[in-house]
C-alpha cells in the first residue's frame, strides 16, 4: 500500500466535540459512486474527487463495480479494487463504511467472487449451521477488498405476488425466518462485517405492491404485526444485529398521519423510526434508509429539502442515495433550527460506535486469510446448501429418479425474461454432456409443431424457468412470448418432462401446472444446477423442504 | 355470389350420422383453408407455406365432406390466409363487405346454413375492420349503468357483426370476481351480480333482436376474486362451494338463461364443488364434466339452447389428455353441442365412437336439435338470408352516437386529492402525454386524445417512457399538464395484467416531479391506480380505448362534461381496504 495512503488511513476514533457540524453530517450520507465521480456525465479528476470528499466527509460508500471504476481501471479488475477503496477512504477524516448488497454473494459484482444460493434456497435447507457458514464466508470475501457493511439479510414477510417475496429465507414462516436470519447475521458479523436487517417495519401479507413505485401499506393491526413481522425484527435486534434499514412502506397502525393525502412512509415517520424502533424495541445500532431516489418517497415531497429534514428528524442515521447537495441542505436546516444538533450527534455517535465495533479505526481492515481459501470454503458450503435445497413439488408420474442409461437426448426448454439465465443454462448442458448425454437448449416453444419436434427428438425434456425479483420488474410472472411456451408445454412428451423453477417457487401453481413432475430450485447459481442434475438421476436424494406454501391457502388475495 | 341456397330446416331423419356430427364441429378457418394434418395440436400456424392452401374447389369438397355447422370467422385474414391473433389487435385489410361476401361464399359450399361465429366481445369489430366501430367495453356500460344504452349498444354491435357476415357472438361475458383476471375488463360489473344480470339481459336482447345469437360465458363463471390463472396456459380450479356459487355466478347464469340467452359457453376451469373427479391427478375441466354441462346446466338449470365449449386448444384442457380422440369423445359425452376449434379429424373420431357405442346417437341428435333451433331463431333458414343489406355507412354513425353517450357516463374519477379538476384550458399551453403500455396499437389510438387537446389550442408532446429522474425533471419543467395514459388489458400483455420491465420503470420516476399538474388515466385495467400508479393524486378510469372515451376524457378534465361514472369494481383488495380506504 502507498505509504501516504496507509498513513492517512490510520484514523483514530474522534470525539464528537472534535468534529465540525459539517463533518458530523457527512457521516450520515451515502452518495452513489457515480454522483461522486461524475459531473455532468464527465469523469472528474482525482484531485477534484479528493476535494469533494474532504469537504463532505461521507460516512459510507457503495462497494460495487461502478462506471467510474471501470473507466479508471478496466472492467472487474478485482486486484485493483482494494487499492481503489483504500484511496477513496483516505480522503476523509473518518474511515467510511463500504457497503454492499450480497444477497446472492458478490459474484454479480466481481466475477472472481462467489455467486451463491439465494436466501430462499438456504431457507429450503432449514439449516442454521449452513446459513451461518454462508453468511460468514461471503462476508469474508467482501472484507478482503475493504467492504464492511452488508445490506442484508432481508426479513420481509410478504404477499407472494410481491417482488420482495424471493428475498428472505422464509417469507411466510416467522419461526423459520427468525432462526435462519439470526444464524446468518451471526456469520456475517463474525467475519467483521456489519449486518443490516431490512426493510423495517417489513412488508404486508395482503398488499402486494412494490413500495419503490406505489404508496404501499402494512394493513395489519399492531398486535398482529408484533406477533409475526415485528417479532422477526425484534428477535434479530435482540440477537445483536448492527443495522436496520427502514423502508418507504406506510404502517398506519403506528403512524396514521398523512403526507400529501396518503399515509406517511415509515422512513419519514418519527413514530416508527424513533419511537418504535429505537425506543420501544431498544435498537441502539445504526438506522439506514432505503434508497431515496425512488418515486415511493420523492413523489411525497415537492421540495427535496423538506424530505431530507423529515428523514433526519424521523431518526434515520444514514441516508442512502442522496444528492451531493444533501450536506449543504442539512447544515442549513440545523442552523435554521429545523433540525436539532442533538439528532445529528445521536446519528454520529451510533455510526462511530459501529465503526469502532467492526474495527475500522487505526488501520484499513486487514485479514489473515487468503482469497483462494475463502473462495474454496464458500464453494463447499454453497454446494451443501444446493444439495439440501432442491425440492420436489410433485412427481405424480413417478419419473424421478430417471434411469440415466436410457437417456441419450435431452432438450432444455428455457423460459425467462432475463437473457443471462439462458447463458447460465449452458452449465446445465455441460453437466448433462459430462454424463454422455446429448443436450440442447431451446429458447421458446412457439407452436405445436415445435412442441412435437421437441417431444420426438428428446428422451427427457427439462422445462427450466427463471423468474425472480425484478426479473422482470413487475409481478413475478411470464409475459407475452414467454407465456406462450406454456400454451404447448407438457402437451407432448409429458411422461418424459420435468418442470424446474430456478427462481419464483410459485411458477408451478401459477403457470406451469401441467407439469406432473416438478422441482423448485430457488436460484440459478451453478451449484443448484449441479444439485438438480444429481437429484433427477438419483445420485443424491431430493430432501429440500419448501420454504413457502406451494398452494396458497389464501387464494383470495 | 348471389342468392345462396334456399334451405328449410332439415329433419333429423333426413340427415346421415356424419352430417349431424358435422353440425357440432366448429373448426378454425385455418383448418378449413389449409390442408395440413399435423400432430395433435397442429392448429394455428402463421405464415404457412402456400403449397398447403386449398383451392376453392378443394375447400368446397372438404366442407361438403365435413358439413361443419359453424365457422370461427375471426381467426383468419383471408387475403393472405394468415391467422389473426385477436390479442394483438390490428386492422383487417378487408372491408366488412368483402368479408361478408367471403363468408357468404364459404356458407354456400355446405348443405346446411352455418353459424358464422366469433367473440366481437370487448370493443366491437372495429379493431379488425377499419370501416366498423371500436366501442366502449363492458365496464363502461357497467359504469354508465343504463339498461337502455346497454341494449342500444348491443344492437349496434350486432348490426355491425351482420356487416361482416357474423351471426353468433360469444358475448356477453358474465363472469364475476376475478380481480386479477381479464374479467374486470370483460364483464360489466364484476363485483355486482345483480346489476350485471340486468345489463346482460339488455345486451342479450339487443344482440338477438338483430339476428345475432348471444352467448353467456364462461359457465360456471369464476366468481372468486383471487382468480388469475389463465386456462390458456395453466389448469386451474374454482374453489367456491355450491352455496357460494348459487349466490354469485349461479344466480347470474340462471338469470340470463331464464331471460332467454341462446347459447352458453363452458370454461376449462374445474369446479370441484360439482365434479371432484380427477383426470391425470387434477380436477376435471368443466368442459369434459357431464355433471357440470348436462346435469347442472342442461338439467337443473333448464338450459335448452346451444352449449359451446371454450376454445379447445388451451393448456388447461389439452394437458388433461394424452390422446385427442379421448378428449373429443369426452367433450361430446359431457353434453357440449358445439366443439370450438376442432382440428384433425374430429368428425371421423366421433363417427367411429358412435359406431363403437362410445357415444350414443341420441347425444348427437340432442346437439343437432339445439343447433337447428338456434339457427331457426336467428333466421338462417329463411329465404334470402344473405341478401338482407347491411351498410356500415348507415350503421356506424348511430353506433358512434350511442357509444359517445356511454363514454360520457363511463369516465370515473378515482381520486382528485389535489382538487386539480376541472382544469382551466386557457392556462395550459404545453401538455406531455406519457404513454405506458405493452400494446403498440394503443400508442396510435392516443392520437384521438392528442387531437382533442390540440383542438383546444395546446401543444402536445407524447413521451413513450420515463427512464431517469433527469428525464422526469425535464418533462415537469416544460409541461403545464402531464397526462399519464396507461393501457393494460387481457392478454395485452399475455400473463399478469400489469406493466412490466421498462414500462413498469416509468413509475419509479412518474409523479415525483410535477405531481401537482399530473393526471393519471387508465384506458384498460381498472386496478392500475392501486397497483402501480398510486402516486397519482388525480386519477381517472376510462375502461377502454374507443375514440369516444378519449374524447370524453378530455372533455371531462376541462369540465366540459360532468364526471359521473361509478366504479364497476372494488378498487382496493378487501383485506387492505379495511385499513386504508
Amino acid at each position: 500500500m502507498d505509504k501516504e495512503i496507509k498513513r492517512k488511513l490510520e484514523m483514530k476514533k474522534p470525539e464528537l466535540k472534535d468534529l465540525t457540524l459539517r463533518e458530523k453530517i457527512g457521516q450520515m450520507l451515502l452518495v452513489s459512486q457515480n454522483d461522486i465521480y461524475y459531473e455532468d456525465d464527465k469523469l472528474i479528476t482525482e484531485n477534484e474527487v479528493g476535494e469533494l470528499l474532504q469537504k463532505e466527509n461521507y460516512g459510507a460508500y457503495f462497494f460495487e463495480e461502478t462506471d467510474a471504476f471501470v473507466e479508471k481501471y478496466g472492467k472487474s479488475e478485482l486486484a485493483e479494487y482494494r487499492k481503489f477503496t483504500e484511496k477513496q477512504s483516505s480522503y476523509g477524516k473518518i474511515p467510511p463504511f463500504w457497503v454492499y448488497d450480497g444477497e446472492k454473494g458478490l459474484g454479480k459484482t466481481f466475477k472472481e467472487l462467489s455467486e451463491v444460493c439465494t436466501h430462499l434456497a438456504v431457507g429450503a435447507t432449514g439449516s442454521e449451521k449452513l446459513a451461518e457458514e454462508l453468511g460468514e464466508s461471503v462476508a469474508k470475501e467482501a472484507r478482503i477488498f475493504g467492504a464492511s457493511l452488508q445490506l442484508g439479510p432481508v426479513l420481509d414477510m410478504c404477499h407472494r405476488f410481491d417482488a420482495y417475496y424471493m428475498r428472505s429465507f422464509a417469507p411466510d414462516n416467522s419461526d423459520d425466518l427468525i432462526k435462519i436470519s439470526k444464524a446468518y447475521i451471526k456469520g456475517v458479523q463474525k467475519a467483521g462485517v456489519a449486518a443490516c436487517v431490512k426493510h423495517f417495519p417489513g412488508q404486508d401479507r395482503f398488499d402486494y405492491r412494490d413500495s419503490h413505485i406505489s404508496p404501499k401499506v402494512i394493513s395489519t393491526e399492531f398486535d398482529e404485526w408484533e406477533k409475526e413481522q415485528g417479532r422477526v425484527f425484534k428477535e434479530t435486534i435482540d440477537s445483536g444485529v448492527n443495522c436496520v434499514m427502514v423502508g418507504h412502506i406506510s404502517f398506519p397502525a403506528v403512524d396514521d398521519s398523512a403526507l400529501k393525502g396518503k399515509f406517511r412512509p415509515a422512513s419519514v415517520s418519527k413514530k416508527i423510526v424513533t419511537d418504535l424502533l429505537k425506543n420501544k424495541m431498544g435498537f441502539s445500532g445504526v438506522v439506514i434508509t432505503d434508497k431515496l431516489n425512488v418515486a415511493g418517497i420523492t413523489s411525497r415531497y415537492s421540495n427535496y429539502d423538506d424530505m431530507l429534514i423529515d428523514l433526519v428528524n424521523a431518526g434515520n442515521d444514514i441516508l442512502s442515495y442522496v444528492d451531493k447537495s444533501a450536506g449543504d441542505i442539512i447544515e442549513k436546516a440545523v442552523k435554521a433550527g429545523k433540525i436539532d444538533e442533538s439528532r445529528i450527534d445521536d446519528a454520529c455517535t451510533r455510526i462511530l460506535n459501529l465503526k469502532e465495533k467492526i474495527g475500522l479505526f487505526d488501520s484499513f481492515p486487514n485479514v489473515n486469510y487468503t482469497l483462494e481459501d475463502t473462495l474454496k470454503e464458500t464453494k463447499k458450503i454453497n454446494r451443501k446448501i444446493a444439495e439440501k435445497a432442491i425440492t420436489l413439488v410433485c412427481d405424480t408420474q413417478n419419473l424421478i429418479p430417471v434411469d440415466e442409461t436410457k437417456i441419450k437426448n435431452v432438450t432444455i426448454v428455457c423460459s425467462t425474461h432475463t437473457e443471462e439465465f439462458t447463458e447460465k443454462l449452458e452449465y446445465m448442458k455441460q453437466l448433462l454432456e459430462k454424463r454422455g448425454i446429448k443436450a440442447k437448449i431451446k429458447r421458446k416453444i412457439a407452436d405445436p409443431g415445435e412442441m412435437e419436434m421437441v417431444a420426438q427428438e428428446s428422451d427427457l425434456i427439462i422445462y427450466a424457468a427463471y423468474v425472480f425479483t425484478n426479473s422482470p420488474r413487475g409481478h413475478m410472472s411470464f409475459y407475452g412470448d414467454e407465456c406462450e411456451t406454456f400454451h404447448y408445454a407438457f402437451s407432448n412428451g409429458q411422461k418424459k418432462s420435468i418442470g424446474l423453477s430456478m427462481g419464483y417457487p410459485y411458477l408451478h401453481y401459477d403457470i406451469m401446472g401441467n407439469g406432473e413432475t416438478f422441482v423448485n430450485a430457488y436460484g440459478d447459481c451453478p451449484a443448484l444446477m449441479e444439485a438438480f442434475i444429481n437429484c433427477i438421476f438419483g445420485d443424491s436424494q431430493v430432501v429440500g423442504r419448501t420454504p413457502v406454501k406451494i398452494v396458497p391457502d389464501q387464494i383470495w388475495y | 355470389m348471389k342468392g345462396g341456397r334456399k334451405m328449410k330446416r332439415p329433419e333429423l331423419k333426413d340427415l346421415t350420422l356424419r352430417e349431424k356430427i358435422g353440425q357440432m364441429l366448429l373448426p378454425y378457418q385455418y383448418n378449413v383453408y389449409i390442408n395440413k394434418e399435423g400432430g395433435d395440436m397442429d392448429f394455428l400456424n402463421t405464415n404457412e407455406d402456400p403449397k398447403y392452401l386449398r383451392t376453392d374447389e378443394e375447400v368446397r369438397e372438404y366442407i361438403q365432406k365435413e358439413n361443419f355447422g359453424s365457422y370461427y370467422f375471426e381467426q383468419t385474414e383471408i387475403t393472405k390466409m394468415q391467422t389473426i391473433d385477436l390479442t394483438d389487435t390490428r386492422k383487417g385489410k378487408l372491408t366488412s363487405k368483402e368479408h361478408r361476401e367471403f363468408l357468404r361464399k364459404q356458407d354456400s359450399f355446405g348443405k346446411i346454413p352455418a353459424f358464422m361465429a366469433g367473440d366481437i366481445e370487448a370493443e366491437g369489430a372495429g379493431n379488425l375492420f377499419s370501416d366498423l366501430s371500436i366501442v366502449c367495453r363492458p365496464p363502461c356500460v357497467g359504469a354508465a349503468n343504463s339498461e337502455e344504452l346497454a341494449y342500444q349498444l348491443a344492437k349496434q354491435v350486432a348490426k355491425e357483426a351482420r356487416c361482416i357476415g357474423a351471426n353468433w357472438r360469444w358475448a356477453p361475458v358474465i363472469d364475476i370476481g376475478g380481480r386479477y383476471s381479464g374479467t374486470v375488463l370483460r364483464s360489466t360489473t364484476p363485483d355486482d351480480p345483480d346489476r350485471m344480470i340486468k345489463l346482460a339481459l339488455a345486451h342479450i336482447r339487443g344482440s338477438q333482436d338483430e339476428g345475432v345469437a348471444a352467448t353467456a360465458k364462461h359457465f360456471p363463471g369464476s366468481g372468486f376474486k383471487g382468480n388469475y390463472r389463465d386456462s390458456h396456459f395453466c389448469p386451474n380450479a374454482n374453489p367456491l362451494s355450491l352455496e357460494e356459487w348459487w349466490e354469485g355466478p349461479g344466480k347470474v347464469f340462471q338469470g340470463v338463461i331464464d331471460g332467454g340467452v341462446y347459447s352458453v359457453m363452458i370454461s376449462h376451469q374445474a369446479f370441484p364443488a360439482v365434479d371432484d373427479s380427477k383426470l391425470k391427478g387434477r380436477y376435471r375441466p368443466c368442459t369434459v364434466s357431464k355433471k357440470v354441462v348436462t346435469d347442472l346446466l342442461k338439467g337443473e338449470m333448464g338450459f335448452s339452447g346451444v352449449v359451446v365449449t371454450d376454445g379447445i386448444p388451451m393448456a388447461a384442457l389439452l394437458g388433461a389428455y394424452d390422446n385427442y380422440s379421448d378428449l373429443v369423445i369426452d367433450l361430446v359425452n359431457a353434453g357440449n353441442d358445439v366443439l370450438l376449434g376442432v382440428y384433425k379429424s374430429a368428425g371421423d373420431i366421433i363417427e367411429k365412437a358412435v359406431k363403437e357405442g362410445k357415444i350414443k346417437e341420441e347425444r348427437i341428435d340432442d346437439a343437432c336439435m339445439r343447433i337447428f333451433d338456434m339457427k331457426e331463431k336467428i333466421g338462417l333458414f329463411e329465404d334470402g338470408y344473405w341478401d338482407k343489406p347491411y351498410n356500415p355507412e348507415e350503421i356506424v354513425p348511430e353506433t358512434k352516437r350511442i357509444n359517445k353517450l356511454i363514454a360520457e357516463r363511463a369516465i370515473t374519477l378515482i381520486c382528485d386529492n389535489q382538487k386539480l379538476l376541472p382544469l382551466d384550458a386557457g392556462k395550459i399551453k404545453n401538455v406531455t402525454v406519457v404513454c405506458s403500455t405493452h400494446q403498440n396499437t394503443f400508442y396510435d389510438k392516443l392520437k384521438v386524445m392528442i387531437n382533442a387537446l390540440e383542438e383546444r389550442g395546446m401543444n402536445v408532446n407524447i413521451q413513450r417512457r420515463i427512464s431517469s429522474n433527469k428525464e422526469m425533471e425535464q418533462i415537469a419543467e416544460k409541461s403545464d399538464l402531464i397526462i399519464y395514459a396507461a393501457y393494460v388489458s387481457m392478454h395485452q400483455p399475455k400473463g399478469f395484467m400489469t406493466l412490466y420491465e421498462e414500462e413498469c420503470e416509468t413509475f419509479l420516476y412518474a409523479f415525483s416531479k410535477g405531481g401537482e399538474k399530473s393526471i393519471g388515466v387508465s384506458f384498460g385495467y381498472p386496478h392500475l391506480h392501486f397497483e402501480i400508479m398510486g402516486n397519482s393524486d388525480t386519477f381517472i378510469n376510462a375502461y377502454g380505448t374507443a375514440p369516444e372515451l378519449m374524447e370524453s376524457f378530455v372533455e371531462a378534465i376541462f369540465g366540459e362534461i360532468p364526471i359521473v361514472g361509478e366504479s364497476t369494481v372494488e378498487l382496493y383488495p378487501d383485506h387492505v381496504i379495511k385499513r386504508i380506504k
